[in-house]
């Protein structure tokens, strides 16, 4: 994906909002809206993997499965082939459902305790007519053998296997059905350092094999760096910067990033002193976000206009892929905002 | 230096029906007076079962097999639970990664943190009242007074570890030992919370066992780390030595299998093969011989710590006589 003119997009998302209504007060009437994605903006080119970066509750597990149809987003448009997924009908979705699949972080919740990972694997090949019953076998040899496990293992049910081996598993079930698209929610997060990187190792060569599309959704910056080709970076529903992966890590525009990518503890003790920005405060409330900027009440550089008007995702020099939403820094400069 | 803490010989075993299991097999190590000592590990590798038991805070099915934990010279082993009770809070404080269920959900802030310190500080009501607020304040939680009316569910995620915190603090601990303080927060909070550590370490001269997953938080934090593997310690040293110069192949692969958010983007990250036996207390030898790639016949024999520079000592013995570079 180096080739920057041969990029297409695979899928394009437009306004893309998303609101749960909370359970209401004890007294049942009053409803609270929870602005989990608030309108973002984005294109999946084919063969590319794009990080999306935030910490918890910024909406970006919510972007994930709206990409993959498992809901339907409150507002926007999720245009694949040509069409809007976001407006089909389930039979209509069944067709496409295969072409997009999903990682998630919990592989234990994702795999019945109940069945056989011979049994986990075949039914929704099966379902979905990807192998004839003849062939059902060796295709399950072929995916446990491609994702590192042994096939003797099929056989097993799923609590036999370690952390690990369930992700492995949770990988080679969301390949069985011949993705185009894989939606990785956090995928590594909940394993062991050594483990992480022989999954996130194992992800990047499936993607070359297979030549898969990932979206790679994980609050771990080392890792979303590691694995994709651009970055989006995430806060309270909206994206607040995206660009080339080395170009946001050598020039980060927007407060947040900057922020983030400091808060990142680095494993190297000579670094300890070095300066960096500490956030005060938390991230508020997706129920009442803050108007204009949401970042404003914890950014060092906010201005007074910064809390009326909504800043626009833009590119940094006329013509860039490079995007912030900080008219400030974009107008001063990063040295002098 | 007079250590605060000492650990010698520390052997523990999950015990069930006639089967004993080792889980923290020979360990070593002291704390010394305003020392932050990290204990890395992956999950299953005993730092937490190591932790618990300082405090005599181990489940009925694990047994202390040998060994000694002096305090200021005293065996916490030896103690009854009235001695210990004495220690515990007062002496030697933990923080637990679990933050949800270490508070009590039906309790107000301020009725969990008034009730420790009118137990431990023997204060009346009010002082606990007003001392319990100056503590609120020392985490960095602003508006203390309706900090101490909530309960623990209306807090965010990084209020409540403040809160923990407080709790840890309120009676002048000299030994704090926080069990994965900030692997549930995310990095923007987990770094407030750091540098709350550090500061307040600094202003009350106090020692830290931190036991953690995370290479980053240790080089962010530690002084001194002991690498834990399988219920053993397969490196121990100063965390400048230990970072420039790891000697165990465990070290080593874990330092490199980290992805940093300054590196090459094309480099292969290292990923070590295989996962951590789940039931390491059969093998004699160095536990970490199957995975590997330096493995050779003499790894079947016991392996022992040695030093190999002043105060980095390290299990290997391939590493031990220099027969292992590193790229």
């Amino acid at each position: 994906m180096s080739n920057k003119e041969n990029r297409r997009p695979l899928m394009k998302v437009e306004g893309l909002k998303k609101y749960y209504p909370t359970k209401g007060s004890d007294l049942g009437s009053y409803k609270e809206v929870v602005h989990a994605v608030d309108g973002v903006d984005f294109e999946i080119y084919e063969g590319e993997t794009l990080g999306i970066v935030g910490e918890s509750g910024c909406g970006k597990s919510t972007i994930g499965r709206q990409l993959v149809a498992l809901e339907k987003p409150t507002e926007g448009k999720i245009i694949y082939q040509g069409a809007d997924i976001s407006s089909m009908s389930i039979r209509q979705l069944r067709k496409i459902r295969t072409q997009l699949q999903m990682v998630f972080q919990d592989s234990t919740s994702s795999l019945n305790p109940r069945k056989q990972i011979y049994d986990i694997l075949a039914a929704p090949m099966l379902y979905h007519g990807i192998v004839k019953r003849e062939d059902l076998d060796n295709e399950i040899n072929k995916l446990l053998n491609m994702v590192g496990l042994p096939k003797t293992m099929k056989y097993r049910y799923p609590h036999e296997f370690s952390g690990g081996q369930r992700q492995r598993l949770g990988i080679a079930k969301a390949l069985s059905l011949k993705p185009r698209l894989v939606v990785c929610d956090e995928p590594v997060s909940a394993l062991d350092v050594s483990v992480q990187a022989q999954i996130l190792n194992l992800l990047k060569q499936l993607q070359e094999e297979l030549k898969l599309t990932y979206v790679f959704i994980a609050h771990g910056l080392g890792a979303v760096r590691y694995v994709s080709n651009r970055i989006a970076i995430m806060y309270l529903g909206k994206f607040v910067e995206i660009a080339d992966t080395n170009d946001i890590f050598i020039n980060p525009i927007h407060p947040y990033t900057r922020a983030l990518f400091d808060a990142s503890p680095l494993a190297d003790p000579q670094l300890r002193g070095r300066k960096r920005i500490v956030l005060k405060g938390e991230i508020p409330s997706a129920v009442n976000p803050p108007r204009g900027c949401r970042f404003h009440t914890r950014c060092p550089h906010a201005i007074e206009s910064c809390s009326i008007l909504e800043p626009k995702l833009l590119p940094i020099k006329p013509g860039s892929s490079h995007k912030a939403a900080c008219p400030v820094v974009l107008d001063k400069g990063v040295e002098n905002a | 230096m007079k250590p605060l803490l000492q650990v010698e010989d520390l052997t523990i075993a999950f015990v069930d029906e006639n089967k004993q299991k080792v889980v923290v097999e020979n360990i070593n190590f002291s704390v010394g007076p305003g020392e932050i000592l990290s204990i890395v590990g992956e999950s299953g590798c005993g730092k937490s079962v190591t932790a618990l038991s300082i405090l005599g805070l181990l489940k009925p099915n694990a047994r202390i097999i040998k060994g000694k934990i002096l305090y200021q010279g005293n065996n916490l082993l030896d103690m009854s639970e009235k001695e210990l009770d004495r220690i515990r809070g007062n002496e030697v404080a933990m923080i637990f990664q679990d933050v949800m269920n270490s508070l009590n959900p039906v309790l107000t802030i301020g009725k969990q943190l008034t009730e420790s310190i009118g137990i431990h500080l023997g204060y009346d009501k009010k002082e606990a009242n007003e001392y319990a607020i100056e503590i609120i304040k020392k985490v960095g939680l602003s508006d203390p007074r309706s900090i101490m009316r909530k309960y623990p569910h209306m807090l965010s995620g990084g209020m409540q570890q403040r809160v923990m915190i407080a709790m840890a603090l309120s009676c002048n601990p000299k030994l704090i030992i926080a069990d994965e303080p900030t692997t549930a927060l995310d990095v923007t909070i987990q770094l407030q919370i750091m540098k709350l550590l550090v500061d307040l370490q600094k202003e009350f001269q106090m020692s830290i066992i931190l036991i953690t997953h995370d290479i980053g938080v240790v080089a962010e934090l530690a002084d001194r780390v002991t690498i834990m593997y399988a219920g053993q310690f397969m490196e121990e040293a100063s965390v400048y030595q230990l970072f420039d110069k790891p000697y165990h192949p465990y070290t080593n692969a874990l330092l490199k299998s980290i992805p940093s958010i300054y590196d090459d983007k094309n480099r292969k990250l290292a990923s070590i093969p295989g996962t951590v036996p789940e039931d390491y207390s059969a093998i004699k030898g160095c536990k970490f011989a199957d995975r590997c790639p330096y493995k050779v016949p003499l790894c079947e024999e016991i392996q022992v710590l040695s030093e190999m520079e002043s105060d980095h000592f390290v299990r290997c013995h391939r590493a031990e006589k220099g027969e292992l570079v590193y790229e």
